[in-house]
């Protein structure tokens, strides 16, 4: 039976973030009408920091922080895939949690409503720690994204200790389609990540796509029938996405994936967007479900 | 099912100042007035306010103007058993006068605790504080300092801990070493997390499954079975830890050595026995104990990854009593198990501990009713 490790020390678990970095996620996030101007590239990136943040207090042991994963953070954009690990841990592909945790990149500080027995809801100021900042720069090389997703997690399985670990979980976040080249290209690096594997199970490739304000949502398409007419976009990220194993369909939840749907959502609203990472952190057993 | 609060929403709420935290107090919960006029100590090297965290709760550590404190955040909605079965863990503690057991308070909606603009109050479980290293940290800081007899006493405070839970009936549900704590001097092992715990009365628990790696038999890790409720559920977790305390008092240089997680085995020589280099090397060990129980427990592993059987399920089905008996260092290494039954007599007596533990026997499973043999 596959997908029934929870992380921990002795077989630790490995989360591939990658993140498109390109132009686009300069934009407004369609449709938000909270008035916060929040930008895609920084929406995403408050999402996968918190979930970061969410992981190291799964972690926290009477003895300290306990190396129960590690983590990769890959972005892309312009001509180029690169680490998005800043200062400390600049230029590192893989970054034990504990380690993470302790060399954030900074504070920030958010003004947050909260609920109060006594005065109804209440403003108060909260700093948390962040790794890495958003970015939006140039073309969508997702393509060569990919390939260093896979090189990372090809050196990382030839560690004995990893062996039996949960399989790795990418979790690749875009708005965008790349040009014909990098579309192959990634098509390939997605099936050749999807084909890595622990004695757990194959590796987990979550595809997500942040709207642009034009098409419908597509939550978990169960064939190629469920997709737009026509849509290139929409083709590639299915194919990209591992299908729901059966494994795991008890852990869904809310979610609602079909079983033998892929792990792939469209266009959907930020909600969506944050339980899908979160789910792909909470099969392990690295963070909990929402 | 309503949202529980994550380890930030009960951040917030209890790091207001002493005093200030929105606990609802009233006749019988002064334990929560405690809390709340003391203050949360943040962990050494830890960013996070909450000192560890377990299957079900976040666990904060409080110094009160008396005492420590362990207040456990829940995770999840509470069973529906769990206040009832806190009620009783407490109430049996002090009727029994179980060393190994910390007083416990359950509290329903204790703590108000906000998740963005919408709270409510939230239970927390009380207990006191035991100071002290958990297991696995001590026995941790005794190999490294190469403490053979201080090892040795923490094996035996194991097995008598196991001997006096078994002729009290109490079953943890999952042990590991992460779970116990060990104070200072010789005083028992005291166990943590009650969340499955149960004491006599309780026939069923209506908690998840627990798997904790390394401690679990071979049979539910690998299929990934919830086993439900067995009153033998801690046998096998019981027998990981006793082996690996009497190895590593033999030869400390072993921790670390197969597991960065556990005390000495990993999930990998449970789950795979015949590939296990530290099943060899225990079994070639030159002192009896260790090689019998490694001979035993690899034995176990391996029917159960061959024929998907549990003997000690098996076992535990039987109308009689069982009880845990640690190997005297007296018995043949080929002797066949472990686990085994004895007499109600014994089992009903305190005194029965020292008995049993000097009893010089043999141990045979195969018989169908007295199985001790002098």
């Amino acid at each position: 039976m596959a997908y029934r490790r929870t992380v921990g020390s002795d077989h630790p678990g490995l989360f591939v973030f990658v993140i498109d970095c390109s132009g686009s996620m300069a934009s407004g996030w369609p449709g938000d009408s909270s008035g916060s101007g929040l930008k895609k590239a920084q929406f995403v990136c408050t999402i996968v920091n918190n979930v970061i943040r969410e992981i190291g207090a799964n972690c926290v042991g009477s003895a300290g922080l306990k190396h129960r994963c590690d983590i990769a953070l890959i972005g892309y954009e312009g001509s180029s895939a690169f680490n998005l690990w800043a200062d400390k841990l600049s230029g590192r592909d893989v970054v034990p949690i504990p380690e993470i945790i302790q060399n954030p990149l900074g504070t920030l500080s958010r003004t947050e409503q909260k609920a109060d027995p006594i005065e109804g809801v209440i403003e108060v100021k909260r700093e948390y720690n962040y790794w890495f900042e958003p970015k939006a720069g140039g073309g969508t090389p997702m393509g060569q994204a990919l390939t260093k997703a896979r090189h990372i997690i090809e050196a990382w399985l030839q560690h004995e200790t990893h062996r039996d670990s949960f399989p790795p979980v990418v979790i690749h976040i875009t708005d965008g389609v790349p040009n014909q080249t990098e579309r192959q290209m990634a098509s390939d690096e997605a099936n050749a990540i999807k084909s890595l594997s622990t004695s757990d199970g194959n590796a987990l490739l979550i595809t997500i796509h942040v709207p642009d304000g034009y098409g419908q949502t597509l939550l978990f398409p169960l064939s190629p029938a469920d997709l737009p007419a026509g849509d290139a976009s929409a083709e590639l990220l299915y194919q990209m996405a591992s299908v729901l194993p059966n494994e795991l369909i008890e852990t869904t939840g809310t979610l609602n994936v079909r079983p033998g749907a892929r792990l792939m959502i469209m266009n959907a609203d930020a909600m969506a967007v944050k339980e899908l990472v979160t789910w792909g952190t909470s099969t392990s057993g690295a963070t909990r479900p929402d | 099912m309503a949202a529980y609060p994550s380890s930030e929403d009960y951040t917030y709420a209890l790091e207001k100042p002493a005093g200030k935290r929105h606990f609802k107090s009233g006749l019988g919960r002064e334990m929560l007035d405690e809390v709340n006029a003391g203050s949360i100590i943040r962990s050494t090297g830890s960013k996070y306010l909450h000192c560890a965290n377990g299957n079900f709760a976040f666990i904060y550590k409080c110094q009160t103007p008396g005492r420590l404190l362990a207040l456990r955040c829940l995770r999840s909605a509470p069973p529906s058993d769990l206040a009832e079965r806190c009620r009783q863990i407490t109430e049996f503690r002090t009727r029994q006068g179980c060393k190994y057991l910390a007083e416990c308070r359950y509290f329903d909606d204790a703590l108000y605790v906000p998740i963005g603009t919408q709270g409510q109050y939230y239970p927390v479980i009380a207990m006191e504080w035991v100071e002290g290293k958990t297991l696995l940290a001590a026995a941790e800081a005794l190999a490294k300092t190469r403490n053979r007899r201080a090892l040795k006493n923490l094996a035996d405070r194991w097995s008598t801990m196991i001997m006096e839970m078994t002729a009290h009936q109490v079953v943890h549900g999952d042990l590991q070493p992460d779970n116990i704590h060990v104070p200072p001097g010789d005083s028992s092992l005291v166990l943590l997390d009650y969340d499955t715990l149960v004491v006599p009365g309780f026939t069923e628990i209506k908690s998840p499954g627990l798997f904790s790696e390394g401690y679990v038999h071979p049979m539910y890790s690998r299929s990934g079975i919830f086993r439900g409720f067995d009153p033998h559920m801690d046998d096998f977790g019981a027998i990981v830890i006793l082996l690996s305390l009497r190895a590593l008092a033999q030869s400390p240089e072993f921790f670390g050595r197969w597991t960065t997680q556990n005390l000495l085995l990993s999930h990998h020589d449970l789950e795979y026995p015949d590939q296990s280099n530290a099943f060899d090397v225990l079994e070639a060990s030159v002192d009896a104990q260790v090689s019998h129980l490694a001979h035993a427990l690899r034995q176990e592993c391996r029917s159960a990854c061959e024929t998907g059987q549990l003997r000690f399920a098996t076992c535990a089905r039987a109308e009689t009593s069982f009880a845990f008996v640690d190997v005297p260092s007296s018995l043949a290494p080929n002797a066949p198990l472990i686990l085994t039954q004895a007499s109600p007599d014994i089992l009903g007596i305190p005194s029965s501990v020292e008995r049993l533990a000097n009893l010089p026997m043999t141990i045979d499973s195969s018989l169908p009713s007295s199985t001790i043999r002098q």
